[in-house]
């Protein structure tokens, strides 16, 4: 058939097909003429309609009929009670105990995601622990027959999604004293207050124990019987994020009751504050009949929430009382930190107008309420980002519960070991492994007489700048209880036209998760950091110069060791060597170059700061920047003459130190010549069960070999975490220090 | 010392979904061969991907090639937080083409197997099964595709959409760029002619 035929079937096929079927033919004939082709081919279509469901959607096979009358663990299973986004609910029979429970069942494929899987595991493990009449209690986790399930105590009664459908009207009266026995109605103002105050305690009891439920919604809100709220699917949710709902369509439950910051995007981290926000969602429906957010599709419906203002309230039903307006809109004010700061917080006002109180919170404005994001500066939300990321790191809240209990002081005395007024920045090391410090301490020495001070326990670097103007940064830490003294030397590098300056600021990166002793990384998990004031070489650290120091402070036969490997064997001119960059030597050994020079190696956040030229990319790399794996593709040539294949890609694809253009920001060459070295400070347990101050070797920045490729956005990040003691061709590093807070 | 390519050590198989999204980023930029890499990258992803699942399953466990593709996508967002829909639109049209080819390659050595050791499981036969559950015949199906995207293209990469890649009519429609009522003028029609095809 050609286009233009294909054309005239589906005009023809188009009218027929609505036509009686016993007319169909007749016409078709007729409006054919005697263009028999045409007439052969939308008869045979005609002749059988396609079957119901025939290219409708890919298979998909359910494990429902799969399931029930088998037994998973203890589990007998009877039968299926609900479809959630993540997994089919049945209802099950625990033997032994002989009492009903809900099983839910992760779908098999989600369950061999090893992230997923992970994730699951965890978020059931800590709702495990949760016991609260308010919150059916996740009893047991576990996998059979390649099914990963988790038991649910089970609730008897209806759920608030359906105490709503059937309720009659929207609440007008503020409701009498509820009566003995019964729980609060949906039909009063007083017993929607109620209900929603007793969902945020139960949430708030989670919160202060770590879980977040992130989907309260009035299907996961079951009245038991009597009458009081129960949440189920407790930490469950995590799995649905915006991907996979906008992904797999119609498959998941709504994401009307969504926060903010789980609709705008997809891996961003949410903490308690999402279930704030959804209980003011559910708050908003009992009052309204409606959630915050509809639309088409969920696609639509997250667009919305993202952006759009919420309906007013008391347009929707003019009777809502005041108070309880203004707590349901601040608690679906779009930032964060501008809602109810716990649900505590939100429980007592609900509380205090079912008791005829006034309320604590004040109405948002206008402003609050459209949620410009603006950009976030304050103190508070510093902390809060921090608090956030060590929420969110399951990785290692056991370590920080470690750390905790150190809290108490520390004393530290500082002195210079040189002569005239030097100054000194103390900057604390968060015990994550992305933040190189917020500054804590700035003092002013004189000479060698020292300074005391008290300091808040842990690990810290003092950037100090002596008196002739050079600089040298120190690792420090801080005992609990102990006290501690430091001279600091002076060091042997100035600030000069050497360094790139970037102002603090805060990035939102990826990440692979480090690993735990031997354990693989578990996947890519999105970070925000914090980043003091910084500066940066602008250029790589040459060979020459790395020859150098290995010569000065190398331990005996460094330098020849190192030179054996590196050094040009008549393939290139030993000047124009001299001005490539240094290469082969493992991450300790650039640490301890710059250490030699009074300074340190940049962090991941700051290497990835000063590639793209700030927290956002300030520029994006020329189409013939972009690497291209060359690496693969060696001049045969040298392979001819029998050099290392490693050595001909140095020879052919670095460049000569110092000679490009920078790029915006200030530092030259970024991509295409070496990746740097990046020290990753973190706290890492120590044999001994201990706390210690680790370190992951991790170079960052592009270099000509990069594998395969990378998009225009993470060009400037690619990354590795790297062997302690490797060495490659195409790494080097640059350093770094610390901005004097000055 | 290590040698100069850095092995994907944390992509332990497959594809690098950093490379997916370079290739997502050529395609946009209009080169053309980026789509037959990015399709080539799927193809081994998925394939390796379903027999990997299968070796670690136990023998009741079915795969779901919409499942497969699904994560897919989810590894790609592992790199790329926030792909855009021009990202989205692209990978879903590779992906849809290479589950595709795989299915069908599947089938293929797969009666070729069965001449010689009956009986024996081949992976993605679970995958197979539920399209032949649907009396769907993918090497059959994937003759008319082809014929189908001799005078329309563009219904047979709707095909390919919702058959392979796991979208929806609204999704299908979005990707081709058409609006809804036409795409559903033409789908039905099409649908009518690729169900005549087979029967």
């Amino acid at each position: 058939m050609k286009p233009e035929q294909w054309n005239l079937v589906e005009e023809l096929y188009l009218r027929a097909v609505d036509l009686p079927e016993e007319d169909r033919e007749t016409f078709v004939n007729s409006a054919a003429g005697d263009r028999t082709w045409l007439r052969d081919e939308v008869l045979r279509m005609l002749e059988r309609l396609p079957a119901s469901g025939f290219l409708e959607s890919a298979p998909s096979v359910e494990p429902a009929r799969d399931l029930e009358g088998r037994q998973l663990g203890e589990f007998v299973i009877d039968k299926v009670v609900g479809r959630g986004g993540m997994g089919i609910v049945y209802r099950a029979v625990q033997q032994g105990l002989n009492r009903v429970v809900a099983v839910k069942v992760l779908p098999p494929l989600l369950a061999s995601h090893p992230i997923l899987a992970e994730r699951f595991r965890r978020e059931a493990y800590a709702a495990s622990k949760l016991q609260h009449p308010g919150i059916a209690g996740v009893l047991s986790y576990g996998t059979e027959l390649g099914w990963t399930y988790c038991a649910m105590e089970f609730v008897d009664g209806e759920s608030l999604a359906q105490a709503l459908s059937r309720r009659a009207s929207l609440p007008v009266t503020e409701g009498a004293e509820e009566g003995a026995g019964a729980g609060p109605s949906v039909a009063t103002f007083r017993g929607c207050a109620q209900l929603v105050a007793q969902t945020c305690r139960a949430l708030d009891y989670a919160h202060g124990r770590g879980v977040i439920h992130r989907d309260v919604k009035p299907s996961n809100t079951l009245i038991d019987s009597s009458g009081r709220p129960r949440l189920i699917d407790f930490g469950l949710a995590l799995l649905i994020d915006r991907e996979h709902i906008t992904l797999s369509g119609e498959t998941l439950g709504t994401p009307a009751y969504m926060s903010p910051e789980q609709a705008s995007s997809a891996g961003k981290q949410v903490d308690h504050r999402t279930d704030i926000y959804s209980s003011g969602a559910l708050l908003y429906e009992l009052l309204t009949g409606r959630p915050p957010y509809t639309g088409k599709n969920h696609l639509e419906i997250l667009k919305r929430i993202a952006t759009e203002e919420i309906k007013p309230i008391r347009r929707l039903n003019p009777k809502v009382p005041v108070p309880l307006e203004t707590i349901c809109l601040r608690a679906l004010t779009k930032e964060r930190h501008k809602r109810y700061s716990t649900a505590a917080e939100m429980a007592e006002d609900l509380e205090r107008y079912t008791r005829g109180e006034s309320i604590r919170a004040r109405r948002p404005s206008l402003l609050e309420r459209a949620g410009r994001f603006a950009r976030r500066r304050s103190r508070e939300l510093l902390v809060g980002a921090v608090i956030l990321l060590l929420a969110t790191l399951g990785w290692y809240t056991q370590r920080t519960a470690r750390a905790a209990h150190l809290r108490a002081v520390a004393r530290v005395e500082l002195a210079a070991s040189a002569d005239g007024p030097s100054s000194v920045t103390l900057l604390s090391i968060a015990p994550h492994p992305w933040d190189p410090g917020t500054v804590s301490r700035h003092l002013e020495l004189d000479g060698d007489r020292g300074r005391s001070l008290e300091l808040e326990p842990g690990y810290y670097r003092a950037s100090f700048e002596a008196a002739d103007g050079t600089l040298r940064e120190v690792p420090l830490e801080a005992v609990a209880g102990e006290q501690s003294a430091h001279t600091l030397e002076a060091g042997t590098r100035r600030v000069d036209e050497d360094m790139v300056a970037f102002e603090p600021g805060e990035l939102a990166f990826e990440f692979w998760s480090p690993p735990a002793g031997d354990a693989k990384p578990t996947g890519p998990r999105a970070y925000e950091a914090e980043y003091a004031g910084f500066e940066i070489d602008r250029d790589l650290v040459s060979n020459e110069e790395f020859a150098q120091f290995l010569e000065e402070a190398g331990a005996p036969g460094e330098a020849e060791e190192w030179k054996r490997l590196v050094l040009p064997s008549g393939d290139l001119p030993l000047e124009e060597w001299n001005r490539r960059p240094a290469v082969h030597m493992s991450r300790d050994q650039a640490r301890r170059y710059a250490a030699h020079v009074g300074a340190r190696l940049p962090s991941y956040v700051e290497l990835v700061v000063a590639n793209q030229g700030g927290p956002v990319a300030a520029w994006t790399p020329a189409e013939e920047d972009y690497p291209t794996g060359l690496a693969r593709a060696l001049p045969e040539a040298a392979e001819a003459q029998g050099i290392p294949p490693e050595r001909a890609a140095y020879l052919a694809y670095s460049k000569p130190v110092g000679e490009s253009e920078p790029v915006a920001g200030g530092i030259r060459d970024p991509i295409g010549n070496v990746a740097c070295w990046a020290e990753h400070p973190h706290l890492a347990e120590s044999p001994d069960g201990g706390v210690e101050v680790g370190s992951l070797a991790v170079f960052a920045g592009v270099s000509w070999s990069i594998h395969g490729g990378s998009s225009g956005q993470s060009l400037l990040r690619q990354s590795m975490i790297a062997p302690r003691h490797g060495d490659f061709n195409d790494v080097g590093f640059r350093c770094a220090r610390t901005l004097s807070a000055k | 010392m290590i040698n100069i390519t850095h092995l994907p050590a944390f992509f332990p198989m497959g594809v690098h979904p950093e490379q997916v999204s370079h290739l997502l980023l050529r395609i946009k930029d209009g080169e053309d061969h980026a789509r037959d890499e990015l399709f080539e990258a799927l193809y081994d992803d998925l394939h390796d991907r379903a027999e990997n699942l299968m070796r670690g399953q136990p023998a009741n466990v079915t795969l779901q090639a919409t499942a497969l593709v699904h994560e897919a996508y989810m590894r790609l967002l592992a790199t790329n937080a926030a792909p855009s829909w021009e990202d989205r639109k692209h990978f879903l049209c590779s992906v849809s083409t290479a589950m595709r080819h795989v299915l069908v390659d599947a089938a293929r050595r797969r009666t070729a197997r069965k001449r010689t050791s009956p009986g024996d499981r081949v992976p993605l036969e679970d995958v197979l099964l539920q399209y032949e559950e649907r009396s769907m015949d993918l090497v059959a199906l994937d003759e008319v595709f082809k014929e189908l995207a001799g005078f329309n293209p563009t219904m047979a990469q709707a095909a390919e959409l919702i058959l392979f890649g796991g979208a929806t009519r609204t999704e299908a429609a979005r990707v081709l760029e058409l609006p809804q009522r036409s795409f559903e003028r033409s789908w039905r029609v099409a649908k009518a002619w690729i169900y005549a095809q087979v029967q």
